[in-house]
């Protein structure tokens, strides 16, 4: 139980960081994608199995404090960690050398496929997309300067709820020894 | 067969991707506003604190990215400065001279708004500029629809929902923003609408109607949705619309909705 109330604040946490800290720094245009990493840092520390419920909290609450059509940033998560739930954390962070560029390339993946259903969310829901007349330098451009953003919340992320999970199975393998 | 594909990781994100959709498209935004109002309730203190630091944190950046344009900036406002307190001096006897005339002549006068002072306290959270929070809510007498006002007239926005006790404040730049508007001293008659937090566009201004680059931009009380008179703004250019049967013009505004940190709510008046 206290696992739960545990990851639940710290989820309320991101989230808030999300919506009331970082929305007030734009970097050309972009703002950092503090949840979304968050879900990305999770699924690579917890695997997909637990960390696509994270996922969808994180996404339902953003789309909430948000103003967005509640399940927007939730369809958009979950889509996220299902990608990168095929790379494995041994792979991406142990590695020695390369892991740093992986990272960048697996951060530069996921900020352009949110980036992409938002335009597409966008344009559904009957806003005018000028994507091939001038659209896609402007929309690789907010790519690139996401993902600059995005990379370093994504180490900062990684460290904090390691650390988290960390403290958890050591609490939960005190108590079982108990 | 159903039980392996359905504990497979494709089939939780097709499930979810289903769910969510359905929602999306239902779209029952009076069922999620009350989910929205108890998160506001218990965000609150968290939201004041964080917005307040990270405003704090931005000014500090602000400040000293900004050192070296100080000296020129300062002696440069000094200049206006001596210029709009003469301009304010002949203005306040020029608003004597006409409250006098209106109560002569049994008009109301200009100001009599009723005006509740809130606090910035949130923005939008994609940084497109759409929003802001304040403060206040339904509890202050705040309901949706009020005209927020900065600095006595200037309109950057009104109230689109309003909860117990904070208040979502559509700016003018939202692309779903839209106020019916004059400018200049023929008061031409336009909308003007919002382009995606980058700025103003005022639309639907007719041929034969002259508007010039620098004209005032004010609310025309047309609707009887905004007061008249709000200054929205000064016409930076005028061109023809897309199908040449109207006039539009950018129009960019006095203040920065963006920098933000105390709005009035026009509660009533004229």
């Amino acid at each position: 139980m206290e696992k739960f109330f545990f990851r639940l604040a710290a989820i309320a946490t991101i989230v808030f960081l999300q919506a009331y800290f970082f929305a007030s720094f734009s970097f050309q245009g972009c703002v950092v994608s503090f949840a979304l990493m968050a879900a990305v840092a999770w699924t690579i520390i917890s695997g997909f199995e637990k960390a696509w419920v994270y996922a969808i909290s994180l996404g339902i609450l953003v789309d909430l404090l948000a103003f967005d059509a509640v399940g927007k940033n939730a369809i958009l998560f979950i889509f996220a960690v299902y990608i990168v739930s095929f790379i494995s954390r041994r792979l991406l962070i142990e590695s020695q050398g390369w892991s740093f560029l992986l990272v960048f390339l697996l951060i530069i993946s996921v900020t352009f496929f949110n980036n992409f259903l938002v335009i597409n969310f966008f344009s559904w829901q009957g806003g005018a997309v000028e994507f091939f007349s001038g659209g896609m330098a402007s929309f690789f451009k907010g790519v690139l300067t996401g993902s600059f953003c995005n990379i370093i919340t994504f180490y900062f992320l990684y460290w904090a709820i390691g650390r988290m999970e960390k403290r958890l199975a050591f609490y939960e393998s005190a108590v079982n020894i108990k | 067969m159903f039980k392996s594909f359905s504990s497979r990781k494709i089939f939780r994100v097709i499930a979810v991707a289903i769910v969510f959709g359905f929602l999306i498209f239902w779209n029952p935004n009076n069922f999620f506003d009350f989910f929205r109002g108890i998160i506001f309730r218990v965000a609150y203190p968290f939201q004041k604190v964080l917005f307040i630091s990270s405003d704090g944190t931005k000014q500090l950046g602000i400040f000293l990215s900004s050192i070296g344009d100080l000296k020129t900036e300062n002696a440069k406002l000094n200049d206006e400065n001596l210029r709009l307190a003469a301009e304010n001096a002949m203005l306040r006897d020029m608003k004597k001279e006409n409250d006098l005339l209106r109560e002569q002549n049994d008009l109301f006068l200009r100001d009599r708004f009723e005006a509740q002072t809130a606090q910035v306290i949130g923005r939008d959270v994609h940084g497109v500029g759409n929003w802001i929070m304040i403060d206040k809510g339904s509890n202050d007498g705040i309901a949706e629809g009020m005209p927020v006002v900065v600095s006595g007239r200037n309109l950057v926005g009104y109230i689109k929902n309003a909860y117990a006790g904070t208040s979502q404040v559509m700016l003018l730049s939202n692309p779903e923003s839209s106020i019916n508007a004059q400018a200049g001293s023929n008061e031409a008659k336009g909308i003007v609408k919002g382009e995606h937090g980058l700025g103003l566009i005022l639309d639907d201004v007719l041929q034969t109607d002259r508007i010039n680059v620098g004209d005032e931009v004010t609310t025309s009380g047309i609707g009887a949705d905004m007061p008249r008179g709000l200054l929205i703004g000064k016409i930076n250019d005028v061109y023809a619309s897309p199908d040449h049967l109207f006039q539009r013009a950018t129009v960019f505004q006095l203040i920065a909705p963006i920098d933000l940190r105390f709005v009035s709510v026009i509660k009533s008046g004229q």
